[in-house]
């Protein structure tokens, strides 16, 4: 039926087999499922990529993986971790298991963060949860982790409170927080979408850093394809609840074998675009009380033919690509670029300088 | 400041010149507390010019919201002018206002909380043809059901309400509530950035659309440089209440004279494989200050890798340093930025 996840081979750190999600509505409605038949695999110090758009389940299948869902929500399937399926797991397992198994990053640092306790004590419960440590050194570790994520003067930043602090650095004591106890695998959703584009780069680059330095794998929820290309190494791309493709972020951009992921990279605005010009993909997405039991994509794409009626399966195409379309090696589609011409280097004085 | 050196003298009151012209332009809020002060933008000129779309890009803080609702009528100088096709917009009446505002007008970002959710399709429509008057009934009716087809939506639309649309034809039927008071400039705030990236274009070429058929200027204000340059003829880039640059689109993203535009550029994550992105990034260290404590001389010092001593106590000059492209930096040159000194981590 589905293809096997990808790099299945060694043991994954976190292993998802047949992750559905379903939202009970109010009494008398019938059950909404907003994530169907979920299959992926993150390797140890793996770095993926989540993408799709509003409403295509990204964000409540990241949820779903630290079991933070609502009780509304009904769960099927299976989420390895480390040797525990996080869908069945008791609550205690579940406690032990966050923070220092695996950890979340937010889009809004200003409203996961308690406005109320200053940023180190926030830090210090979250350690607290896992590790006893004297005052003293607890404070030391606290100022520590501050220093790794790029907080300048910690020993004083430590006594702040949130509203005292920048976008940035809001994240920056968020990321701490995940990182303090030495988790294996963090989700991050949106982790630099509220931020400004020169705060989100030094975000992206911190996160990169600490997880080549620590090995740590994540789990980056993105609509941002620029992040994804930017941070990640494999990217799955999700719509309208199912994984429709994934591959190794450079071909998925390159090559696209899914006619969504290349219509999504198509509408990409870019500097060296035709000025007046824009791509998209015309029409919505079904809504999930009348999702089609064939192609859910297909009455948006410039591809659908006889036979898209059918159910898709989600189909190994080679030892590193899987992709939900039937017609995917007859079709041949574009990527993020189309004449392959370098990005223009030539901004200022900055290229010929450094090496 | 000595930027009235490079400010052009108004070429107002022909008619093609510039649809908005703003000069020395300054606001300032008072802070709730009722002891500081914000400079909101400082001291800032520049023209609109007619059926032209005018880009400007910004981060928090920039001013660069606060600028387009001044070139919506929405707020008045704290200091400085702005003549609006010719006419200095101080010297209006109230009434003459409620008249000459038809004209310039503004599209927000959120597209559900710039439609009333108790008001069906039709009834926003018809809201600000009711509000300038001089049409009857069934005229404000055509003219209602035009620019809903105009925008590419059905007649029978016009009965619905807001939760019944989706954010796209939402957005769609808020373009449409300006278009029959004849506007000349429209302020474009944001005016995809709550919408989905593959729907995002279809609305674009929309604004693109109805520029050429009704040579509309756009002063569009993002805060996506990509989507900027794709769709402006000129570009402004902004940072803390003051323009760092202006130009011509294909000069400030292939040839930008201030570093802040080279950071902006460098930072757009690019959704390209590793082997086509630009290895060669500036990166800025450091956060962006606070509007109400903006830097002493050139606001941009304290993250430019370019600045030295006279950057902390001099504001740069307002410079034409080519033809139509502008910028306020001690170091840019006509040729760009002098190279930087390795040695950083770069």
């Amino acid at each position: 039926m589905t293809g096997a996840p990808l790099g299945a081979a060694p043991e994954p750190l976190l292993n998802v087999r047949d992750l559905s999600i379903s939202f009970r509505g109010r009494r008398g409605q019938p059950l909404l499922q907003v994530v169907r038949d979920l299959n992926f695999a993150i390797q140890p110090g793996e770095r993926v990529g989540l993408v799709g758009e509003s409403g295509c389940g990204k964000s409540v299948t990241g949820l779903s993986l630290m079991r933070l869902l609502p009780s509304t929500a009904q769960i099927s399937g299976q989420v390895h971790l480390g040797g525990v399926d996080m869908a069945q797991a008791s609550t205690t397992q579940i406690r032990r298991m966050r923070g220092k198994s695996i950890a979340m990053i937010f889009q809004e640092p200003m409203s996961a963060l308690d406005p109320v306790f200053t940023i180190g004590s926030q830090i210090s419960e979250a350690l607290r949860l896992h590790e006893r440590l004297p005052r003293a050194e607890e404070r030391e570790r606290v100022i520590a982790a501050l220093a790794e994520v790029g907080i300048p003067a910690p020993q004083k930043r430590i006594d702040d409170y949130p509203h005292q602090l920048s976008g940035g650095m809001r994240q920056r004591v968020m990321i701490a927080i995940a990182l303090i106890n030495r988790p294996q695998l963090i989700i991050a959703d949106e982790p630099t979408t509220a931020l400004d584009v020169t705060i989100q780069a030094q975000i992206m680059e911190l996160l990169t850093r600490l997880s080549e330095e620590r090995g740590m794998a994540m789990l980056f929820i993105t609509h941002d394809l620029g992040v994804v290309a930017e941070t990640c190494q494999r990217m799955i791309t999700m719509y309208a609840g199912q994984i429709i493709e994934d591959a190794p972020v450079d071909d998925a951009l390159m090559q696209p074998r899914h006619p969504y992921t290349s219509g999504l990279l198509r509408s990409l605005p870019h500097f060296n675009h035709e000025r007046g010009k824009f791509a998209y993909i015309s029409g919505r997405v079904p809504a999930p009380q009348d999702m089609p039991e064939g192609c859910r994509f297909a009455a948006r794409c410039a591809y659908s033919a006889d036979g898209c009626e059918n159910p898709q399966d989600l189909r190994s195409i080679d030892a590193k690509r899987r992709v939900r379309c039937w017609r995917s090696e007859e079709l041949s589609l574009d990527g993020a670029v189309e004449t392959p011409a370098p990005v223009s280097s030539q901004t200022s004085g900055l290229s010929e300088q450094m090496p | 400041m000595t930027n009235s050196t490079a400010t052009p003298p108004l070429a107002s009151g022909t008619a093609d010149g510039p649809v908005a012209e703003v000069r020395d332009l300054s606001i300032r809020f008072r802070t709730l507390d009722g002891t500081g002060e914000l400079r909101a933008v400082d001291d800032v000129s520049f023209d609109i010019r007619r059926g032209e779309t005018f880009g400007i890009i910004g981060e928090s803080g920039s001013g660069k919201s606060t600028i387009g609702r001044v070139l919506a009528g929405l707020l008045d100088p704290s200091d400085g002018t702005v003549h609006f096709d010719g006419h200095d917009r101080a010297d209006f009446s109230r009434r003459e206002w409620r008249q000459a505002r038809r004209a310039y007008q503004m599209v927000f970002q959120d597209p559900s909380a710039a439609l009333n959710p108790r008001m069906t399709i039709l009834d926003s429509l018809l809201e600000p043809m009711r509000f300038m008057g001089g049409m009857d009934r069934a005229e404000m009716r055509q003219r209602a059901l035009d620019a809903l087809e105009r925008v590419g939506l059905r007649h029978d639309m016009a009965l619905r309400y807001p939760h019944e649309l989706s954010g796209g034809q939402k957005q769609r039927v808020n373009i449409a509530r300006i278009l029959p008071l004849n506007p000349k400039l429209v302020v474009c705030d944001e005016v995809v950035a709550a919408l989905d990236v593959s729907i995002r274009g279809e609305i674009l070429n929309l604004f693109v659309e109805l520029q050429r058929d009704f040579g509309l200027a756009y002063a569009f204000i993002a805060h996506d440089i990509a989507i900027v340059a794709q769709i402006s003829d000129r570009i402004a880039v902004t940072y803390l209440g003051k323009f760092m640059e202006l130009g011509r689109t294909d000069d400030v993203i292939d040839r930008p004279l201030h570093p802040y535009t080279v950071a902006l550029l460098s930072a757009e994550p690019q959704p390209l494989p590793a082997h086509l992105r630009d290895r060669t990034q500036l990166r800025l260290e450091g956060d962006i200050p606070s509007p109400l404590d903006p830097p002493s001389g050139c606001r941009f010092h304290t993250r430019c890798p370019w600045a030295t001593e006279i950057c902390k106590h001099e504001s740069p000059a307002w410079r034409e340093l080519r033809p139509d492209h502008f910028t306020a930096c001690h170091h840019a040159t006509p040729d760009g930025l002098p190279p930087l000194e390795i040695g950083s981590d770069g």
